[in-house]
């Protein structure tokens, strides 16, 4: 299906969902991220691992066209789109789960699932379809027990939060996925299913980002590797060819960029 | 165990504010009607009803924009210059009534989009911005007028204010047409969703898709019409287009949008429950002028009875996060 060719090096290249170029952004004088190459392919977890402030959240909000870069430019399927803002790139498919989770707590869950898409008639929401479209749908990710879906997400837990957040994402369809840190905020069992869950939404078509300070996370579920370090790329990685360790040292500058590939 | 029954139970009650409201309200029929009989007329009520009117108009858009968590405290300004501008073009311009009610309902429109621009697209403070529109309208209004306050008006724009329909003055329909209306557009149209968001949540609502600039400013539009509107109909109504007429509007509607359970926060707040809380207060002052109680201490009243309101509120709230996280 994928438009393939062979690259140099003998790997499949397919042409990536979302890809950014030189992406570079400043904060006043703060310098968050500067010249960062990074792709999402089709039928890939791509984990973006760095210290804290190293750039990882400001260059998932460009992808998700919640800011604007200061530099850089952004292909979808290889054609150049301009997200300029966060409507543009729902339309285009791009589902994300921001690190704050980006819910409106004194609203109850089926309107955080729906924000911004609620289901219409005549102009009226149809509510009573939006509170059993989020049953079935937290029936069917068959994690985190809510009782009340007429809960306001205020009243959750933070692993419940992350599943309104999840639900909402994937509800969106689409066909990348950009998750920012979604195991932080979860305990030992909940980060389970979490995985799972990103294992499970892994297809051929879909590409998927995960965010995460924690490597063995980032080893269990991801195919490829993205070290940011102060706002730079220190390096890509296959995750079959790498290790834990080689990974830490990217992210602590002990070495520089190696097994450069895009 | 029990006691926490009791507590959950004592709460759906009360978390209902509009149940919490009407009895308030019933309450306060009685006990003044039991002591002042003359209070609990049907007279008396439609003129309770008559000021209420025109308050009510401008209170429905005003719950709106407390749901998206900005304000408007230009009301009075707005309404009084409008109110002037279409007086004025009629008495010493010669020009007719429509057009006249249009000039003013165009400088609702103007003043509206000066809020919204300023404070969604160029991030001004609400307060600031407002009570700045406010001096500059009520300003202009006074300067207008040069001192002397039209008042030659053609019936057919007397009309405007002073027809009936089925017993009942034409502002009471205006006001009960606005707030069935906006009270369905806020609870149940697409665009009462993307308010309740952007006012709970304005990031996040951004985030996801919602045109949260474009929500403020049209809800600034709205409340900025409405007042306009409102001042024109009370020139019509009382004869004369007085610089001064609404004063005070601003501050009670957006109190009794809060009593009804609006906050300043943002992301509640119903049409219904506002309009409680606005008949409230103005059965307080009808009550005042019927137990000999000067009307000046009204608005001491008023004030305490927001004050109360608010505690209440906070107090509910903090004894449901306590009783309701990880309940769920
Ligand atoms: N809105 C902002 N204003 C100013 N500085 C910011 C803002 N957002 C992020 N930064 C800065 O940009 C850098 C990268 O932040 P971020 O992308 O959140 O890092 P990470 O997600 O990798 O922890 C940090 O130095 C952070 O302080
Ligand atoms: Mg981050």
């Amino acid at each position: 299906m994928q438009s393939s060719v062979k690259s140099e090096h003998g790997e499949t290249a397919r042409t990536p969902v979302i890809e950014v170029r030189g992406a570079a952004k400043s904060y006043g004088s703060i310098r968050a991220l500067d010249g960062i190459d990074f792709a999402m392919n089709p039928g890939e977890v791509h984990a973006l691992v760095g210290d804290n402030g190293a750039g990882k959240s400001t260059l998932l909000k460009i992808l998700s066209g919640a800011i604007k870069p200061t530099a850089g430019t952004i292909y979808m399927d290889g054609r150049r789109v301009n997200l300029d803002n966060p409507q543009d790139s729902l339309d285009l498919g791009v589902a994300t789960v921001y690190q704050d989770l980006a819910l409106v707590p004194v609203l109850p869950i089926p309107e955080n699932i729906f924000l911004g898409r609620e289901p219409t008639r005549y102009g009226f929401v149809q509510r009573r379809r939006m509170v059993r479209a989020a049953r079935d749908l937290f029936e069917s990710l068959g994690q985190m027990n809510i009782r009340n879906i007429e809960a306001s997400v205020a009243d959750l837990s933070g692993g419940q939060r992350q599943a309104v957040a999840l639900a909402r994402a994937i509800h969106g369809g689409g066909r990348a996925l950009l998750l920012d840190e979604p195991t932080a905020a979860l305990g030992v069992r909940e980060s389970e299913a979490m995985l799972e869950l990103i294992e499970s939404l892994k297809t051929p078509q879909h590409a998927i980002v995960i965010v995460s300070h924690n490597l063995a996370h980032v080893f269990r579920v991801s195919d490829r590797i993205t070290v940011l370090r102060r706002g730079v790329k220190a390096g890509t990685a296959i995750r079959e060819g790498t290790t834990t360790e080689e990974i830490v040292s990217l992210m602590t500058g002990a070495t520089s960029a190696s097994g450069e590939e895009r | 165990m029990a006691r926490l029954v009791v507590t959950a139970r004592l709460e759906s009650v009360l978390k209902s504010r509009v149940t919490a409201l009407i009895a308030l309200n019933g309450a306060f029929v009685l006990g003044v009607g039991l002591t002042v009989p003359a209070f609990a007329t049907a007279t008396n009520f439609e003129i309770i009803l008559e000021n209420l009117s025109f308050k009510a108009i401008i209170l429905a858009g005003m719950v709106m924009l407390l749901a998206a968590g900005r304000f408007d405290l230009s009301v009075d300004g707005v309404a009084a210059l409008s109110g002037i501008t279409a007086g004025l073009l009629m008495e010493r311009s010669g020009v007719g009534p429509l057009l006249a009610v249009l000039a003013g309902l165009a400088v609702g429109l103007g003043i509206g989009l000066i809020n919204g621009i300023a404070v969604e697209k160029i991030g001004l403070n609400p307060l600031m911005t407002t009570l700045a529109t406010w001096w500059a309208a009520s300003g202009a209004a006074l300067g207008l007028t040069g001192g002397s306050y039209p008042y030659d008006f053609p019936d057919s724009f007397h009309a405007v204010g002073r027809l009936q329909f089925a017993d009942l003055l034409f502002p009471i329909w205006y006001a009960f047409f606005f707030v069935v209306l906006l009270a369905i557009i806020l609870k149940f149209q697409k665009f009462g969703f993307h308010t309740y968001a952007t006012g709970g949540g304005r990031e996040a609502a951004r985030r996801q898709g919602v045109k949260v600039g474009g929500v403020g400013i049209g809800l600034f539009v709205l409340v900025a019409l409405l007042s306009a509107f409102v001042g024109v109909v009370f020139a019509a109504r009382i004869g004369t287009a007085a610089p001064n007429a609404v004063d005070g509007f601003a501050l009670q509607i957006i109190a009794a949008g809060v009593i009804g359970g609006a906050s300043l926060g943002g992301g509640r707040g119903s049409i219904v429950g506002g309009l409680l809380g606005l008949l409230f207060l103005q059965m307080m002052s009808s009550a005042a002028f019927f137990l000999g109680i000067d009307p000046l201490w009204i608005q001491s009243i008023s004030g305490v009875v927001l004050l109360v309101a608010i505690a209440a509120d906070a107090f509910l709230r903090r004894e449901r996060d306590e009783a309701g996280a990880g309940a769920i």
